[in-house]
């Protein structure tokens, strides 16, 4: 049987959050901490929001060609 | 116990490559960081060879905890540079290189402000020469700017201590903040020399324009120099904090942008650098610790990843990330030694980046600071995205638009990552080798928890679903961004436009004065008449030589006559 690496991850990253479901932090010192599983909101929505500030918002506008000029 | 300052051994064989055929070279300057680092080991507490100038007594040699953690990655970062640009041929980018070193070993071992200064010129001169010499294209010009920047921040820093002097303090570089306007002055070149946004632009731009082994030398020592000067001056300042936080971010930011692979890697020295800044402004004990310990391990992993890309370019010719790809199979080494660096600036888990990083995000959050927490763990999420995902996926994963060819690195090159990656995992691994050299003891920080370790594994598996979903979007295209430099350069070039116009006008001026005057002096010195004579309209009369040489010989035949009559009357009636 071929071996799935998609499968693999899958598998991997359930596992991951069930545990970090069940481990607290014993001393948060901020509110997220308090939250189960916040590095994977955090990796998650972290990884969407800058890909769109960078891509859709400063990208067209910050962006040039080569040989074009700043002005 | 030692008392050479480590300095020594780099200058003297910066000073002697000059006489030395090519290998011995080499050699030499692989040997000279390491005996650097061996007197940098070997050296006690204390303050040495001190030197009066000017009336000042310098303190050329002062060993702290601070400056001794500092010196030792210096010397190692140099050690390992110098062996990864065994290639290098041309004798003056090696002297550039050693000099640059020890500029920035004298800048961690001066007792003084003075020998700051002058370190830190030393750093800025033979930096600007590494970019310089690069022959890359845009590289004289990126250069010029460099140096421009820096000369403003070295003038900044004189500006600074020229008041500190003048208010009567003390020569002694030690805690400068609230020290008033000569420390802000200070502490704006330090800033600089930081890249602390919107004064960073010079990195970016200067960094990818070296060559492959000048690139690693730069990402080591200028910036981090500076965070150990703010770390000795600034610790507590508050500025730095949010400055700190937000430089983190924006550097990730740009990052994402990024095609060229160096600039990409400088925009996340700019966010590194942003973790250290914003620890020393915090101020807490772990916090600049971890700001300090950050900055060691940035060293190791940051060189390693310029190595590893450098190796690429070396090989392949290409540097931007849009006419790479499907190098795998034929880069493999180069490509796992580059993940070591990637999971170490991403903060995995037995990686040095993990036990660095975690004690500034801690000291941020128990300082409650929430928000600058936030921002840096947002730049974490970033950091893992553009360069343990997205560098690697383009560079060696995704097929390319045609082929790019290319072969394994050359074993100097795999030589010096290994041993980079060798320390990065090392420290990951055994922690408390570094903890146990941080300068504010003692540290009883323990990184390796198990939610602690959950949470990054958790936070990196998600990053990488949403690189996953997002790779299309993330797809690098030719070009290049515009940065705040944008703030400066167009004013500058207006101001400079208009001072080279106003200067032609004045430079056209000047020339017609001095024609008029030069043809006014052989007018007379042919005819002294023609100063006095006009003709009937007022304009000077036209030179006839004949017209003139009658009146001129008979005056001239009186005059010699006259001396001949004068001559003869004192022969006859002397006696």
């Amino acid at each position: 049987m071929r071996f799935d690496f998609r499968l693999a991850i899958a598998a991997a990253i359930a596992l991951a959050f069930v545990a970090a479901v069940f481990g607290r932090n014993p001393h948060p010192h901020v509110w997220w901490e308090t939250v189960p599983a916040y590095g994977a909101i955090f990796g998650y929505a972290g990884a969407w929001a800058l890909v769109w500030f960078a891509k859709s918002v400063l990208a067209p506008r910050l962006r040039r060609d080569d040989d074009e000029s700043d002005a | 116990m030692n008392t050479v300052s480590p300095v020594v051994p780099i200058l003297v064989a910066a000073l002697a490559l000059p006489l030395l055929p090519a290998l011995a070279r080499r050699v030499v300057c692989v040997i000279a960081p390491l005996m650097a680092l061996y007197l940098v080991a070997a050296m006690a507490d204390g303050e040495w060879l001190s030197v009066n100038f000017l009336g000042y007594e310098l303190q050329l040699l002062r060993c702290d905890p601070l400056s001794r953690i500092f010196g030792m990655v210096f010397s190692l970062a140099a050690t390992a540079a110098n062996l990864y640009g065994w290639h290098r041929q041309r004798a003056s980018e090696q002297i550039a290189a050693l000099l640059y070193a020890g500029g920035g070993m004298a800048v961690v071992f001066a007792g003084d402000l003075i020998s700051v200064l002058f370190a830190w010129e030393v750093m800025a001169v033979a930096s600007t020469v590494l970019v310089l010499g690069s022959g890359a294209p845009g590289a004289v010009a990126a250069g010029q700017r460099y140096l421009l920047i820096h000369l403003v921040a070295g003038s900044l820093l004189l500006i600074g201590i020229a008041g500190i002097l003048s208010d009567g303090g003390e020569i002694a570089f030690g805690a400068l903040a609230r020290g008033g306007w000569p420390a802000y002055a200070i502490l704006a070149s330090l800033c600089i020399n930081a890249a602390v946004p919107p004064l960073h632009a010079w990195l970016p731009d200067a960094y990818p324009r070296a060559s492959v082994s000048g690139s690693v030398f730069l990402s080591t020592f200028t910036t981090k120099a500076a965070v150990y000067c703010l770390v000795r001056g600034f610790a507590g300042e508050e500025m730095l904090l949010w400055a700190g936080a937000v430089m983190a971010v924006y550097g990730v930011v740009f990052a994402t942008m990024e095609d060229d692979m160096r600039r990409l890697l400088s925009y996340h020295v700019v966010s590194q650098v942003g973790y250290m800044v914003c620890g020393i402004g915090i101020g807490t004990a772990l916090a600049v610790n971890g700001a300090v310990a950050h900055a060691v391990c940035h060293i190791l992993y940051k060189a390693l990843l310029f190595m590893a890309v450098g190796a690429v370019i070396y090989r392949t010719g290409r540097g931007r990330l849009s006419e790479l790809g499907g190098i795998y199979a034929a880069m493999p080494l180069t490509l796992a030694l580059y993940l070591v660096g990637a999971l170490s600036i991403s903060g995995a888990p037995l990686f040095n980046g993990f036990v660095s990083k975690s004690l500034v995000v801690s000291g941020a959050a128990e300082a409650h600071h929430t928000f600058a927490a936030f921002l840096l763990i947002l730049a974490s999420v970033g950091t893992f995205l553009s360069v343990g995902l997205k560098l690697p996926y383009y560079a060696w994963g995704a097929s390319p638009a045609r082929p790019v060819g290319g072969e394994e690195a050359p074993p100097h090159m795999l030589a010096a990552m290994g041993l980079l990656a060798a320390l990065c995992i090392g420290l990951g691994i055994w922690p408390q080798e570094l903890y146990q050299r941080l300068p504010i003891p003692p540290v009883t920080y323990q990184p390796y928890t198990s939610y602690h370790v959950y949470d990054v594994l958790l936070m990196m598996a998600f990053c990488a679903v949403g690189f996953w979903q997002l790779r299309h979007r993330l797809q690098p295209h030719r070009g290049r961004t515009v940065d705040l430099d944008l703030l400066y350069r167009q004013p500058s070039r207006w101001l400079v436009n208009r001072v080279s116009v106003g200067l032609d006008h004045g430079a056209d001026r000047l020339a017609a004065v001095v024609d008029a005057g030069r043809a006014a002096t052989l007018d007379w010195l042919r005819d002294p008449t023609t100063v006095r004579r006009h003709d009937a309209s007022g304009e000077k009369a036209e030179f006839d030589e004949n017209a003139r040489r009658a009146p001129v010989a008979r005056g001239l035949t009186w005059i010699i006559a006259t001396l001949m009559g004068f001559a003869a009357s004192l022969l006859l009636f002397a006696h």
